[in-house]
Parts: structure tokens; C-alpha cells; sequence
């Protein structure tokens, strides 16, 4: 394994008393794998991609247990000096905002040369990542500012200087989100092409499920700050195993029932201040019973490399109610 | 760029002339007379010299004539005599003038050395007791009135223990010094009003410059220089600071006419014969050429200073180009 992460527990800061919202979580990606890791918005995903380097800010929060394990060192563990050495070397990140993750007073050609590790002949290593990127037109302008670029080809900066060291890790958090569909297309392709090529272990981070299917290997689905279903790409989508991934996959649109309303699940995300007892999806759930609010239902696995956190999960694919498509 | 400066000028030209006459109106119609100081206590002036004095001045005038015939002489420089002693008011202004750059040069720049390494340190250990005692301390000199500090710095360092003199900018035996001891004396007698008036201005820069580096340090380009596995130094000196110095880069462009504007509370309790001093003592004089050239020469600053702080924003923020057609 390249990366275990295990049991991991985050606590934010929210006046003046701390909000569990990483409630144990564990995820492992193998070398050369892409794994997705799904969820709405505030369950916790962008945390856990930070917390693989500590990037989370001491202002905000910190990590109370758990392990995360690169190359089989523990990063919670390392010091200072070490941990900047697996982070842009070992460890790299693609965030979800190009336009505001880039320093807008420095030149690109600046804010790649000091990830360099090696310092002579960064004129030809930058042309290098550029042109891996498919930003050969700009490799003469040395002089250029972020604002200059569009937003695709600042994430293809970003791109670039996250593959720079040729890290064994990439954490791509939202990458495409920002941007208009047809660039997305284009930044998903080219991270495929870079995947490929160099083989690349990546974690994708994302609410987007058509894309984590188009690009993952294996699937993690998150809700409030757990993983609630796991499993090989191919096995989420044919057989999902939780009501919450079964109502993500149902609300994609789709081109044959272009007239009929969005499949959306009813309700919202509860916040970390007021999580229910028991599952804490179930008062969303369509088939919640008076059992789901009593415990919270651990990670049992429903086929092999496949797991789910619901009680009912047999019950409902036995009784037909969901059918196996 | 070179256009860009030039339509700025002739627009600041225009504005100049508009303050120019709303100072002029407003200088009239305060209530008194530059006659009054001569007439008032003196009962042998009689109503006939009081008019006479008035037309020597040109007082007698209507009001805008009197503002022509000022406007005609400021085109060519000349802000005219003071009605008290009848010298050019520009040499009035010239002789004071160097005490008070020096005085408030000093300060600003100790302002700006002491104030941004406090504003910067407190940000990055922001709600440390650090931060906290530096909110405090800063807050002391900007809340304290001036003139009793300086009343109470004059009466332990200058009179209890004599450590430094307490008033003017030279010793009685000046003239006798050499150079270098000349230089020693006037240093001696500015300690006092350059630490007063840096003390009241730490809080100004030094808040603003810890509220940009705090809202710097929240910016997603702070958190891709640590992804990147930058020293956090780097992180913080250089790709924070450059981007937290772009506001105060206003600041200073803005505090360039109170480099000559002086201070007419601490230039009076510690008797030094600055631009402050000027302005008081001609506004109670209504002496009024001296009045509008204090104010004038303040007005051109203070625009030339705003036109200062758009051209070095555009050099430091790469975002910002200067457009040339206004």
C-alpha cells in the first residue's frame, strides 16, 4: 500500500468548542491507483486531503487519532523538516480554485521554480513540465502573471507543478469544479494522459460522481465525516449498497428522461453541531426503520472489496425494493 | 503609462484650483479681521487707520478680485507677503519647513520599522498573548493625548533626571558648538517629539498591516506555497508579505502631506518653530497669505501623495496596469 489512512478523527474549532467533522475514517490507495473519494459539500472530503500532509491550519482545527501511513511512515509523526520534504516532492495537491491558488504577485515561471529541488537548469526543467501540461506556448514568457491565463491553463499550471518531482501521490480536490465544462473535459484528460504516463497513484476528491466514475478506480462515499460506502468502481455503480449512494446515483440527470424532475434526495446535509444519533444519514433515508436511529451501523462488507455502513442493506436488496442494475 | 501621468496632472491641476477657491471663501468668512490683532487692544488706532491697513492689504476689495489677484501671483509662484511681518510668505514657509520633515521623516520611518514587524509577527501568532500584548501596547500611543505625554516624558527625562532638554531644537550656546556637536545638540533636543509622535502613529500602520497579513494568510495561494512543501519563512515572508504590503502602499502615499504639515500640539509644548507653529500662529493672526500658502502647499501633498500611491500600487501589483485613456 502507498497511503493507509486509519481511523482517522478531525476536530474543528467552532466557538470555542471542537466539532468532530473526520469521525474515523479509513482509505488506502494503492501505487498507480486512482481512488475517488465522493461526498456533498462540508462531510469532511477536503479535510481528509489535507490532513494527508497536515495542511490543515492550527486556527482551525486538528487531528486527534489516527494514523496516516506513506510508505509505511506515519506523517502525523514526522517533524517539520521532514514533512516539508514529502509535501510538492512526495505528496502534491490540485485545488479546486486555479485562479486563487496561484500567488497572483509572483510570475508562474517563479512560483514553479522554487518547487525545483534542483536548482541549475530550471530554465529547461519548467519548459519540461510545461510542455507535459500542454503549455508550450507559454515557455518563452517568463515574465507572466497568473491573471494573464485562462482557467484551464491555470490548472494545467497547477497540474504541472503538482507532477513537477513526479510524486508518488496526487490529491486532486475538486480540480475541475471551477471550471466550464468543456475545459473540465480537457483538465480530466490531461490528468488521465499524466496518469497513465507516469503512473500516478491519485485521490480524487470530488462531488461529481460522473467524473470520480469516469476517472477512479475505486469509490469512497462520504457523509458526514464517515465513509458510508466503498468499493470498486464498477461494483458502486451496478450494485450500490447504501440508500445515500443509491440516491446520488439516482439524481443524475439523464438524457432519456430529459422532461421528468431531478431524483434529488430530500432534505440537506445535517451539520457536525447536530448530528443525529444512530446512521446519520437515516433522517434523510427512504427506508429508515426505528432500529437505524439507535446505533450507528458499522462498515460491513457486502461483497469482497466491497463495504457498506447500513443495517437494512440486505433487507432492501432482498425484498426488491432496489434492484441490482 | 507616461499619459496615464499626464491626464492625472491636468486633472489634479483642476482639483487643486477648486480647493484653492473653497479654502479662500472659507478663509474669509471665518469670523475677524487681520486688522483686529493691530486695532483691538490699541484704542489710539483709530477707525481710519483700520481702513487704511485694510486697503494697504487689499482688504477692501470684493472677495473674488481679492482671490483673482491671488490666484495670479500663486501662477507664478509667489504666495505673497504676511500681513505680520510683511515678509514673502514662501520664505516664511521655506525657513520652517526643514524642521518639521525632519522631525516627522524620522518618525515615519520609525513608524514604518517598528510598526509592520508588529503588525506582521502579530498576525502570524494571531491570538497568542503576544498579539495580545502588542494590541494593547499600540493602542496606549494611539489613545494617548499627546500633549500629556510629551508634558510627562519633559518633566522625568527633562527636568527630573536631565537626560535630554525639554524645549526647542537648539541649546542656548549653539553657536559656539562645532559641526559635529551641533548636529548631537539638535538630534538631542528631537529624541522627545519623534517618540511622541511615533509612539501615536505605531497603531495606525501596524493594525492595518497585521488585518492584511491576517486576510493574506486565509488566501488558497498561502495554502499551495505549504503544499509545495515551502519553508514556512517563505510561506510567510515572502509569499504572504508581498501581498499584504500592496494596501499600505495607500497608506504611505497618504501620509505624505503630514510629512511637512507638522503638528501644532506637540510643535507648540516642546517650542519647536515648525510648520505646525506656522499655521497656528497665522490662523490666529488671520494672516491670510500665510494661511492659504500653509494650506496650498498641504493640498498639492496630499494629491501628489494619492498620484504617488497609483503608480507604485501599479509597480508592486502586477494585476494593476495603468490604464492610459482616463
Amino acid at each position: 500500500m502507498l497511503l493507509q489512512i486509519k481511523n482517522l478523527k478531525i476536530n474543528y474549532k467552532s466557538d470555542s468548542r471542537l466539532l468532530e467533522v473526520v469521525r474515523g475514517v479509513n482509505l488506502d490507495i494503492d501505487k498507480g491507483e486512482c481512488v475517488g473519494l465522493i461526498g456533498e459539500s462540508g462531510c469532511g472530503k477536503t479535510t481528509v486531503g489535507l490532513s494527508i500532509t497536515k495542511l490543515i491550519p492550527e486556527r482551525k482545527g486538528n487531528i486527534s487519532s489516527g494514523e496516516i501511513l506513506f510508505e509505511d511512515k506515519d506523517i502525523l509523526k514526522l517533524n517539520t523538516e521532514e514533512l516539508r520534504n514529502i509535501r510538492g516532492r512526495k505528496i502534491s495537491y490540485v485545488f479546486q480554485e486555479p485562479f486563487s491558488s496561484l500567488n497572483p504577485v509572483f510570475t508562474i515561471y517563479e512560483q514553479m521554480r522554487e518547487l525545483l529541488k534542483e536548482k541549475d537548469n530550471t530554465g529547461s526543467q519548467i519548459a519540461e513540465i510545461l510542455k507535459s501540461v500542454g503549455l508550450e506556448k507559454i515557455i518563452d514568457r517568463k515574465n507572466m502573471y497568473p491573471h494573464e491565463l485562462s482557467g484551464g491553463m491555470q490548472q494545467r499550471v497547477m497540474i504541472g507543478m503538482a507532477i513537477a518531482s513526479r510524486p508518488g501521490l496526487v490529491v486532486l480536490d475538486e480540480p475541475t469544479t471551477a471550471l466550464d465544462v468543456t475545459v473540465q473535459r480537457q483538465i480530466l484528460d490531461l490528468i488521465m494522459e499524466l496518469k497513465n504516463k507516469m503512473n500516478l497513484s491519485i485521490l480524487f476528491i470530488s462531488h461529481d460522481l460522473r467524473i470520480v466514475f469516469n476517472i477512479a478506480d475505486r469509490v469512497n462515499i462520504m457523509y458526514a465525516g464517515k465513509i458510508i460506502e466503498c468499493g470498486p468502481k464498477e461494483r458502486i455503480i451496478s450494485a450500490p449498497s447504501h440508500p445515500y449512494t443509491i440516491g446520488l446515483i439516482d439524481s443524475i440527470p439523464s438524457f432519456e428522461h430529459r422532461k421528468k424532475l431531478f431524483n434529488a434526495i430530500g432534505g440537506r446535509a445535517p451539520l457536525f453541531s447536530e448530528l443525529p444519533n444512530g446512521c446519520k444519514f437515516y433522517p434523510r433515508c427512504r427506508f429508515k426503520i426505528d432500529r437505524c436511529a439507535e446505533k450507528e451501523p458499522e462498515l460491513e462488507d457486502v461483497s469482497s472489496g466491497h463495504a457498506s455502513r447500513c443495517i437494512r442493506i440486505e433487507d432492501i436488496k432482498s425484498n426488491g425494493i432496489i434492484k441490482d442494475r | 503609462m507616461g499619459k496615464y501621468i499626464f491626464n492625472r496632472i491636468i486633472g489634479l491641476v483642476v482639483l487643486l484650483l477648486g480647493i484653492t477657491i473653497i479654502t479662500f471663501i472659507v478663509i474669509h468668512i471665518a469670523p475677524g479681521k487681520p486688522t483686529d490683532l493691530e486695532a483691538q487692544f490699541n484704542p489710539k488706532v483709530s477707525m481710519e487707520a483700520k481702513e487704511r491697513i485694510a486697503h494697504l492689504y487689499g482688504l477692501d476689495k470684493p472677495l473674488y478680485i481679492q482671490y483673482i489677484e491671488w490666484l495670479k501671483r500663486f501662477s507664478r509662484f509667489d504666495f505673497g507677503v504676511s500681513f505680520m511681518d510683511s515678509r514673502p510668505v514662501t520664505q516664511k514657509i521655506l525657513e520652517r519647513i526643514p524642521i518639521t520633515l525632519t522631525i516627522e521623516l524620522v518618525s515615519i520611518i520609525l513608524i514604518l520599522l517598528i510598526g509592520i514587524p508588529i503588525g506582521v509577527t502579530s498576525a502570524v501568532k494571531e491570538g497568542s498573548s503576544y498579539d495580545r500584548f502588542m494590541t494593547v501596547f499600540v493602542f496606549i500611543g494611539f489613545a494617548m493625548p499627546t500633549f500629556w505625554l510629551s508634558l510627562i516624558l519633559m518633566d522625568f527625562i527633562g527636568v527630573r533626571w536631565g537626560v535630554l532638554p525639554i524645549s526647542g531644537i537648539k541649546s542656548l550656546e549653539f553657536e559656539k558648538f562645532g559641526n559635529f556637536d551641533k548636529v548631537i545638540d539638535i538630534s538631542k533636543h528631537l529624541v522627545l517629539p519623534v517618540l511622541v509622535s511615533a509612539f501615536g502613529g505605531l497603531a495606525g500602520i501596524s493594525r492595518y498591516m497585521r488585518s492584511s497579513m491576517l486576510h493574506v494568510l486565509k488566501q488558497d495561494y498561502i495554502r499551495t506555497a505549504r503544499a509545495k512543501g515551502l519553508a514556512e519563512k517563505d510561506v510567510l515572508y515572502k509569499h504572504a508579505l508581498k501581498n499584504a504590503f500592496l494596501p499600505v502602499v495607500t497608506i504611505l502615499g497618504l501620509s505624505v502631506p503630514g510629512l511637512i504639515g507638522g503638528s501644532v500640539i506637540f510643535e507648540s509644548i516642546f517650542s519647536i518653530p515648525g510648520m505646525g507653529r506656522l499655521f497656528y500662529e497665522s490662523v490666529m493672526a488671520r494672516d491670510y497669505p500665510v494661511i492659504m500658502g500653509v494650506l496650498v502647499i498641504g493640498a498639492v501633498l496630499t494629491l501628489l501623495g494619492n498620484l504617488l500611491a497609483d503608480i507604485s500600487y501599479a509597480a508592486v501589483d502586477p494585476r494593476i496596469k495603468l490604464e492610459d485613456n482616463l
